[in-house]
């Protein structure tokens, strides 16, 4: 871990100097002969683990939780104001208006709530569906009298891919270019794009600003950061085929005599697989990064540590159970971590997505999600056939509701973006 | 029993051919099967294969199959005519220019779409996944033989067209090796509205649709008629093949749009004109 990287995890940069995480030539080369293989029919996604069933447990949802809880997104508060400051302190601002821009999961407009909170600007939540098909006008009147600044965290729920659908945005779009008032607008980058071509809204606001991409690096210091978060518990992630660590253990604590630096550097490529693959999007990689504990090495927790599952420790603390003298120090839960090349994230049940099913797809990311109840109005679809798509898609782990708000899951939007943007569909810059 | 022929001719046989005993017919027959087994392989097997792969490389492997099954023949004669004639050049003019004459005058038409298809595999007025018309006939390329072009059109039809009428017939491309084409949707209404507003409108229900390619320019072009106002909606589909469905979308949310504006159909209909699948 370098200080520097530490320092920096989070930090703002415009959108044109994003610069993705690239896949290790190895992961390309895998990737591409077993794409064709499964493209062509003639393999299967599945693969069998290096360790017998018995010998595995699955890893409790609660320690799951623990090991990578949600994370906390006022952290990157400093430095959103630190790319603000000039925009801030300008008495007449260059601009009305400043836009962050993410693709899902990116945390975006998280940490615009959580830094409109703190500085006390006024939260405007997005208008419903149906205000949007009806042109808004009750809710653009909030805007029209008082001069207080304003945070507009998810301009992508303002219009919808409607011939009704952007009469609000227009609307509103006149009314940050007419006023002097400040104005800070979140929008996912789907939306972006799609807005971007269909309403130009990259001419009316400056450059977007984005959080920068999560490298491996970051990536190491981040799940770090998450593990520890609970204050409870102590993590130690090994590699479930090598013993190898993917997360160096926490200094001081009872296994860091095991810590080896030039392993590290060996393991150092699952991390840059994850943050390859969640194309430096924290969110996802950190739901990949669950996705990856697998089973748990009971055995060790039980101080039965094999000499398959584990190098040799030094000191001997490995497993959960305390050496005398040291009552105060906090349990150690030994997870083991899928090897990269078998992680089984969600994926596609066809091998030829039905067109129906990618429109579905498209029409969740570019809103940012939306309602079920909303769908039939945007797609050419019955509403018996979009729910069915949607179940299905959901039985694969590519989309998730909550109380009837569908949305792309974490884990499965780098394979449902690499499907809609081999079909041709507009897909986000990022 | 002895031949009719002059001796002249059956001796410059004798020299153009090898002896029947000289002839390894068996090898020959290995090398024809091998040809067109390799040709079957390639028509199976390259549609299968661009199946498979995303559609933006369809337009490009599909168009590959004439040229392999050229390349396929060309090696298989080359290989086979070695081991029939003996092999020099005065030889093999003479035997080509004795093919030429004898095949040229019995099947004309045939060697000229034999000919036509070597054209238009170089030419390309279309490839396999091309959306022509040609004698009134609309629809998608399927494949393309040597003598002929398949074509399958919107009412689930094979219509089989020598490559001969490249000769003497105007071939319509509409997406000439690319996904998109252009989709025309026609509106006629009475004149009696906010022609500003309606035409944005239209302009809206091509932007929302989700068969759009947003990449390409929409185009609404509205004309004043003795009848009425005919609009024409103009928008790329993401891929050729949902062009209908396109056309259907923008049609069915067009007139919806158009009637929560008030806009009345026109009363009188335009007199008819013959109007193909591509609008």
């Amino acid at each position: 871990m370098t200080t520097d990287a530490s320092q920096n995890l989070w930090r703002f940069v415009r959108l044109d100097q994003y610069n993705r995480p690239s896949e290790t030539s190895q992961e390309t080369m895998r990737k591409g002969i077993s794409g064709l293989w499964l493209r062509l029919g003639w393999g299967s996604k599945t693969e069998e683990s290096v360790f017998a069933e018995k010998e595995l447990s699955q890893l409790p949802q609660e320690l799951v939780d623990k090991a990578a809880p949600d994370p906390d997104w006022s952290a990157p508060l400093a430095a959103m104001t630190a790319v603000l400051d000039t925009w801030l302190d300008a008495k007449v601002p260059g601009s009305s208006a400043q836009i962050f821009v993410g693709p899902p999961y990116h945390g975006t407009s998280e940490i615009l709530t959580a830094w409109a909170q703190a500085w006390g600007w006024r939260l405007v939540s997005a208008p419903s569906p149906e205000m949007i098909l009806t042109g808004g006008q009750d809710w653009l009147t909030q805007f029209e009298e008082e001069k207080e600044p304003l945070a507009l965290p998810h301009l992508e729920h303002c219009y919808l891919r409607h011939y009704d659908g952007l009469t609000l945005l227009r609307r509103l779009l006149d009314h940050i270019i007419s006023q002097s008032r400040r104005w800070l607008v979140g929008c996912d980058s789907w939306a972006w794009a799609y807005l971007s071509k269909a309403l130009k809204v990259n001419t009316v606001f400056p450059t977007p600003f984005i959080l920068e991409a999560f490298d491996h690096e970051r990536l190491k210091i981040w799940f770090q950061q998450l593990a520890a978060a609970s204050g409870e518990d102590n993590f130690v992630f090994r590699q479930l085929d090598s013993g190898k660590y993917v997360l160096p253990p926490a200094t001081g604590d009872e296994v860091s005599g095991d810590w080896n630096q030039e392993a590290d550097a060996e393991d150092s490529s699952f991390l840059k697989n994850v943050a390859a693959y969640s194309r430096g999007i924290p969110g996802v990689a950190r739901a990949v990064w669950r996705h990856s504990f697998g089973f748990v090495d009971t055995s060790a927790a039980d101080g039965e540590v094999s000499d398959q599952e584990a190098p040799a420790v030094e000191g001997g603390e490995e497993s959960g159970q305390e050496a005398p003298g040291t009552e105060d120090v906090k349990p150690a839960h030994p997870i083991l971590v899928t090897p990269w090349s078998k992680i089984n994230l969600p994926g596609f049940p066809f091998q030829q997505v039905p067109i129906g099913l990618l429109m579905v797809l498209h029409t969740l990311l570019i809103h940012g999600g939306l309602w079920s109840r909303i769908l039939p109005e945007l797609l050419p679809l019955s509403p018996m056939e979009i729910l069915e798509y949607l179940y299905l898609l959901e039985a694969s782990g590519l989309v998730e509701s909550e109380q009837g708000f569908w949305r792309v899951t974490p884990a499965g939007y780098p394979a449902v973006r690499q499907e809609l943007q081999s079909e041709g569909y507009l897909t986000d810059a990022i | 029993m002895p031949s009719n022929l002059p001796d002249s001719i059956t001796e410059k046989g004798r020299q153009i051919f090898n002896k029947l005993d000289q002839i390894n017919f068996v090898e020959i027959a290995i090398i024809a099967v091998l040809g067109v087994v390799s040709i079957l392989l390639v028509e199976r097997l390259v549609p299968r294969l661009a199946r498979r792969l995303p559609s933006r490389l369809r337009m490009y492997l599909l168009p590959s199959i004439p040229v392999f099954r050229l390349a396929i023949l060309i090696i298989t004669f080359a290989m086979i005519v070695p081991m029939v004639i003996q092999t020099s050049l005065q030889n093999l003019i003479a035997i080509l220019g004795f093919t030429a004459v004898a095949l040229g005058f019995a099947f004309k038409d045939y060697i000229s779409s034999l000919i036509a298809g070597i054209v238009a595999i170089y030419e390309r007025p279309y490839r396999v996944g091309d959306w022509v018309t040609i004698d009134g006939a609309y629809g998608e390329v399927q494949s393309l033989s040597l003598r002929a072009l398949r074509l399958y059109t919107p009412d689930d039809t094979v219509v089989n067209i020598p490559h001969i009428k490249i000769w003497t017939t105007n071939i319509f491309n509409a997406n000439d090796g690319n996904r998109n084409l252009l989709c025309v949707v026609h509106f006629y209404v009475d004149p009696d509205h906010d022609a500003a507003r309606a035409r944005q409108t239209l302009h809206d229900v091509a932007l929302t649709s989700p068969y759009l390619d947003i990449n390409h320019r929409i185009r609404v072009i509205v004309q004043e008629q003795p009848w009425g106002t005919h609009y024409q909606l103009k928008a790329y589909p993401l891929d050729s093949r949902e062009q209908f469905q396109f056309i259907s979308d923008l049609t069915v949310r067009g007139k919806d749009a158009l009637a929560k504006m008030g806009v009345k159909p026109a009363g009188a209909l335009p007199a008819p004109t013959t109007q193909d699948y591509s609008g």
